[in-house]
């Protein structure tokens, strides 16, 4: 398949909308199923859709084979347009942040949430159950040591060990959350 | 630290299209760094789900108007009636000099041209299109007559004996229709309705040796077709310099 959609972009590159077509009907469903995964909402995945493949029309020739394959070209295309989505289409992220109520759905997640900027996300945390809120919250420093998140965060070691014991027993305010994230 | 794998190497070893040396040159980096590895994971559980989604047609008409919007900015809004009206008169007129000009020699339809084994396809009926993607398919953008709201491609592989014509930018026309004439070299010849689906067209032609084929062209026929060319001419491809001109 990605021989062919190589010879599909040359023809494209020289103009040919009927190149286009066919490379629409061939990965268009790969990519509506990456961004769907991505922001949680058929509608705004069909919308990146749409603006991804309009993108391969004006600027075919970004595909550089020695990268990838086609594919791996337009699946890492839609991650970021999906981000993207996410970070600036508030409500967009909020749905998809109340769709992961388990860790497990979290942890799927955390790559994407962890693309998007603190403020950005506090925000939309904001809008969530405080249940649903520590689920996010909790999941989201459980790869971290202590000591890693001191570093990170530039904050003695023995703050951040205190923080962590009261904020996930005590989350409830957005301002608390914030001040984990400062 | 080791610098990152390119993330779509990572996509490509998820979807396991790596030969076995880039293959093993991503795990053994993975194994040591952190951040591959979470990339990976991430796409490891992305691709996981099986099935893909096919585009509604909401979006799949969007995406026609957006790429003929960038194709031709004007085509919809450009195109008026008493234009096209003066247009089809001057290419009427235009045909009718040529016609004149062809006198006798119009080709001679062979009704056992199917005999000689042909198929002539269109829109979904059109075989899953290999043609486009070899190697040694001929692609060649076709210039209408009349109308340069109108553009048309043709796909011709003389290896495979498979030719394919698409155009765009027809306008449906009440008491006509548009008829596509294949003519070979010894003037055998084929006379196929245009079905029109938002103005395009795609017909698929497969012959025994599509070397032989002449030329083709598109005409306006009174509905229901004409047994020989009589309207005016849309499209009129010499294939024999298409396949010169590879």
């Amino acid at each position: 398949m990605d021989e062919k959609g190589k010879r599909l972009l040359q023809a494209i590159n020289e103009n040919s909308e009927y190149a286009f077509n066919e490379f629409y009907r061939m990965y268009a469903p790969f990519v509506l199923k990456i961004a769907k995964q991505l922001v949680s909402d058929p509608l705004e995945a069909e919308d990146i859709c749409h603006d991804i493949f309009l993108e391969v029309f004006e600027k075919p020739g970004e595909y550089d084979d020695a990268k990838g394959t086609v594919k791996a070209w337009l699946a890492v295309k839609t991650k970021h347009r999906s981000i993207d989505r996410l970070r600036k289409k508030k409500p967009v992220l909020v749905r998809k942040l109340e769709q992961l109520d388990t860790k497990e759905a979290v942890k799927t997640e955390l790559e994407v949430l962890k693309s998007l900027e603190k403020n950005v996300l506090l925000e939309a945390l904001a809008h969530l159950p405080e249940k649903q809120r520590e689920v996010i919250y909790g999941a989201y420093f459980e790869n971290k040591t202590q000591t890693e998140l001191a570093r990170t965060l530039n904050k003695p070691l023995g703050t951040i060990k205190s923080n962590v014991r009261y904020g996930l027993n005590n989350l409830r305010k957005y301002k608390k959350l914030r001040q984990w994230f400062a | 630290m080791t610098k990152h794998v390119d993330e779509m190497k990572i996509v490509d070893c998820v979807l396991n299209r790596l030969d076995e040396r880039e293959k093993r040159q991503v795990e053994a980096h993975l194994k040591t760094c952190s951040t591959c590895r979470e990339k990976w994971g991430h796409w490891r559980a992305v691709l996981a789900q099986e099935s893909e989604i096919e585009p509604s047609d909401a979006l799949n008409r969007r995406m026609t108007f957006s790429i003929q919007r960038k194709v031709a900015p004007f085509r919809h809004t450009r195109w008026r009636k008493p234009l096209f009206v003066l247009m089809s008169i001057a290419a009427f007129m235009m045909f009718a000099i040529g016609l004149k000009q062809h006198g006798d020699v119009w080709p001679i339809h062979e009704p056992d041209m199917a005999k000689k084994g042909y198929v002539i396809a269109q829109h979904d009926a059109v075989p899953e299109q290999k043609l486009l993607l070899e190697p040694e398919t001929n692609r060649k953008p076709v210039m209408p007559l009349i109308n340069e709201n109108i553009s048309g491609e043709i796909w011709l592989n003389t290896e495979t004996n498979e030719l394919m014509f698409l155009a765009d930018g027809l306008v449906p026309l009440e008491r006509n229709d548009y008829q596509l004439w294949i003519v070979h070299v010894g003037d055998y010849w084929n006379g196929h309705l245009l079905e029109l689906r938002d103005g395009s067209t795609r017909v698929y032609y497969k012959a025994e040796d599509i070397r032989s084929l002449k030329y083709l062209k598109v005409s306006v026929e009174p509905q229901g077709g004409s047994l020989t060319p009589t309207g005016p001419e849309i499209f009129h491809v010499d294939l024999i310099e298409a396949e010169k001109g590879r």
